[in-house]
């Protein structure tokens, strides 16, 4: 047989085996003491390397990277339920919120460390302006069981290696994750090179989560995958300066950053066999980073990306659509950039609706999701977040019952609530939805969903099964796979 | 979006389910694929015609783990070109030496062709794994499914790179012996 077709044998391991090598120090408990026993003092051990860590760092030296397996911000221990919401808004064209319940396990991502200078991405050397104070998530994260939060900060393009249209001295927004700035003050850095993906045009809208409000920028925003992983390189004096990766909320990924550094320097740079992914060492400057970064732009075979811009759309209706979602003339519209077309999606009170407008920027064709609001549907809608916030407060005090299935000992994992809007017949309807997720053992989960349908108009709240609403409003956010409740065996290692 | 909010739009024949999976998953697609592909551009296909495979599977399948169900057709897919590629002797591409490493274990193994059940040998390789140590048998799964380098598989388990090829080495070994036993060497 050849190695190839052996490999693709090796496709058909166990979901239990490749969860389990994605994630390498987490391991699902099993059975017998003997497990449980050397689970405890795998923790011990952790527990020890953190506070020789805490010591080492103490002490003054570089920091060691501390490997848990998962990612600085999403190691909480996991919690079956947590309620964390704030009072609704008025009605309007306001964003309001939604709740994020629960947590699921995470794997990490098996992504080697590297810099990304392809020309798909954005890369630029840039200066550091100024950081924004407060929170920010992205409107269509509502969904997730736990929404990524960013902090924003703006910087300025001194150099462009990858990206038409990006001008020297432009200005932009970076949004990082927020938990990379717990212990940073990016302001320390001289420079920065910096791979990037552009997510908005000016007038993107994010949710502010500090100021529970709506909030859109006048310049373009971007963000990365993850730039932990060497995607944002500090430079300090025109020298690669290690310490940013060595603050305590970039160990993710510095854990495999430095184990590059400790092994390569100028010398395998510029004479060895370039085996490594970094596009820096030890004390290099600038200039032999820029150097790295063009040898690679100019390896790859794509084509450059382009800036995305409102004012590259042409045609009398697409202008007219632009002017339409423009931001809080006509409410909060969330943008999505797909190729050569800018998609808006309507939000009303921070919960999402079926209104969709998508223009192409080549072609200026619009396209219509068919459904529109109206200032007069505003006067007549149910105020989802404040239903969803005071449902949250009630279960904060009693767990819901599923409806479909007997609890009885099983054990709550998961409890998700989240609302949404639908127009049908000039009817506006808020729903709301309650997800639980159980589990038996390690073998078996349970899925389990409920419905609440709100019309304003009518002044009526109606419980409703999956079925019901999907005969009265069709498919959307409805999980339609599978019987509610029944057990679902889960590949165990 | 979570995992079943996607396949629900999957179900639903919505285009945002190629989004959101491509949002979610694109970046952990690209990599598994760039582990075998050396050419981005080639990587970068391979994860676009994933997104179409998946299109087309769901319904009627309903994924339980959606990101392995995505690494598995993102890695097939790469495999499928890696093989098109060396035939036109192309050459060059990431996964070469894993495969090479693999031959140890398969060059004995008769093909197809040769009455040789794949699910058999499947189920008979998925046995041993569950017999070797955890964490031996996640670095064989991080070379040989993921195609991960041996640097980067040591980076992660903060070993020495000499002490992953021994290990793989050991566990390459281990699997001829018990496939030997078993009887589908020839």
């Amino acid at each position: 047989m050849k190695s190839v077709d052996f490999a693709f044998m090796l496709g058909e391991l166990d979901d239990g085996l490749l969860l389990e090598a994605e994630s390498p120090s987490v391991s699902r408990p099993k059975y017998g003491a003997r497990l449980r026993l050397a689970a405890a003092a795998a923790c011990l051990c952790l527990i020890i390397a953190a506070v020789a860590a805490a010591l080492i760092g103490r002490a003054g030296d570089a920091p060691e990277p501390v490997i848990t397996g998962e990612e600085p911000g999403r190691t909480e221990p996991y919690e079956p339920i947590r309620l964390g919401l704030s009072a609704g808004s008025p009605l309007g064209f306001v964003v309001g919120t939604s709740a994020e319940i629960g947590a699921s396990g995470v794997q990490a991502d098996p992504r080697q460390f590297d810099f990304n200078a392809y020309k798909s991405n954005f890369v630029v050397k840039a200066t550091f302006v100024e950081a924004l104070p407060d929170t920010y998530c992205r409107f269509n994260s509502s969904m997730q069981h736990v929404p990524q939060e960013y902090r924003l900060i703006k910087l300025r393009a001194e150099e462009v290696f990858s990206g038409k249209g990006m001008e020297k001295a432009q200005e932009f927004y970076f949004m990082m994750p927020k938990h990379l700035l717990k212990d940073v003050d990016l302001s320390q850095y001289d420079s920065f090179f910096i791979s990037m993906l552009q997510c908005g045009t000016e007038g993107y809208v994010l949710r502010n989560v500090t100021k529970n409000a709506a909030e859109s920028f006048p310049a373009p925003v971007f963000d990365g995958y993850r730039p932990e992983l060497g995607d944002f390189i500090a430079f300090t004096g025109g020298v690669f300066d290690e310490g940013l990766w060595q603050h305590k909320s970039w160990l993710y990924g510095y854990q495999f950053a430095k184990s590059h550094l400790d092994e390569i320097d100028e010398n395998l740079h510029n004479g060895g066999e370039w085996i490594n992914p970094l596009v820096v060492y030890r004390g290099c400057t600038e200039d032999y980073t820029r150097g790295r970064i063009m040898d690679r732009l100019g390896e790859w075979r794509g084509d450059e990306v382009s800036l995305a811009a409102k004012s590259q759309i042409k045609g009398e209706e697409a202008r007219a659509a632009l002017e339409y979602v423009k931001p809080f003339e006509n409410g909060v519209f969330v943008q999505i950039l797909s190729g050569d077309r800018q998609i808006y999606c309507r939000y009303i009170n921070g919960c999402e609706t079926e209104e969709e407008i998508a223009i192409n920027v080549v072609t200026g064709e619009v396209t219509r999701s068919g459904v529109t609001y109206t200032e007069d549907d505003m006067s007549r809608m149910e105020d989802i977040p404040a239903r969803v916030s005071a449902l949250c407060k009630k279960y904060e005090s009693t767990p819901p019952s599923p409806p479909n299935m007997d609890p009885d000992g099983k054990k709550l994992v998961c409890l998700a609530v989240f609302g949404w809007y639908a127009k049908k017949d000039d009817t506006v309807y808020g729903v709301v939805k309650t997800i639980f997720r159980y589990t038996a053992g390690y073998e078996l989960e349970y899925y389990d969903e409920a419905y609440t349908l709100y019309d304003a108009a009518s002044a009526t709240r109606t419980e409703l099964s999956r079925d019901a609403l999907i005969a009265l409003l069709g498919e959307r956010n409805v999980y339609i796979g599978g019987e509610l409740g029944a057990g679902v065996e889960v590949p165990v290692c | 979006m979570d995992d079943n909010g996607i396949v629900e739009l999957f179900f639903a024949r919505s285009e945002r389910a190629v989004e959101a999976t491509a949002e979610k998953y694109g970046a952990y697609c690209l990599a598994v694929a760039e582990n075998i592909l050396p050419v981005r551009e080639d990587a970068e296909e391979c994860v676009n015609d994933t997104w179409l495979r998946a299109w087309d599977s769901i319904p009627p399948a309903r994924p339980e783990r959606l990101k392995l169900f995505l690494a598995r057709i993102t890695r097939n897919l790469a495999l499928d070109r890696y093989r098109r590629e060396t035939c036109e002797k192309r050459g060059g591409q990431r996964c070469g030496p894993a495969l090479d490493e693999l031959g140890e274990i398969c060059a004995d193994i008769g093909g197809v062709d040769d009455g040789i059940a794949v699910r058999e040998l499947s189920d008979a390789v998925n046995a041993y794994l569950h017999t070797v140590p955890t964490r031996e048998r996640s670095i064989f799964i991080r070379r040989y499914f993921y195609f991960n380098t041996t640097a980067n598989i040591a980076a992660s388990f903060c070993m020495k790179e000499g002490t992953v090829n021994r290990s793989l080495s050991r566990t390459r070994a281990k699997l001829r012996d018990h496939l030997k036993k078993k009887g589908f060497l020839t």
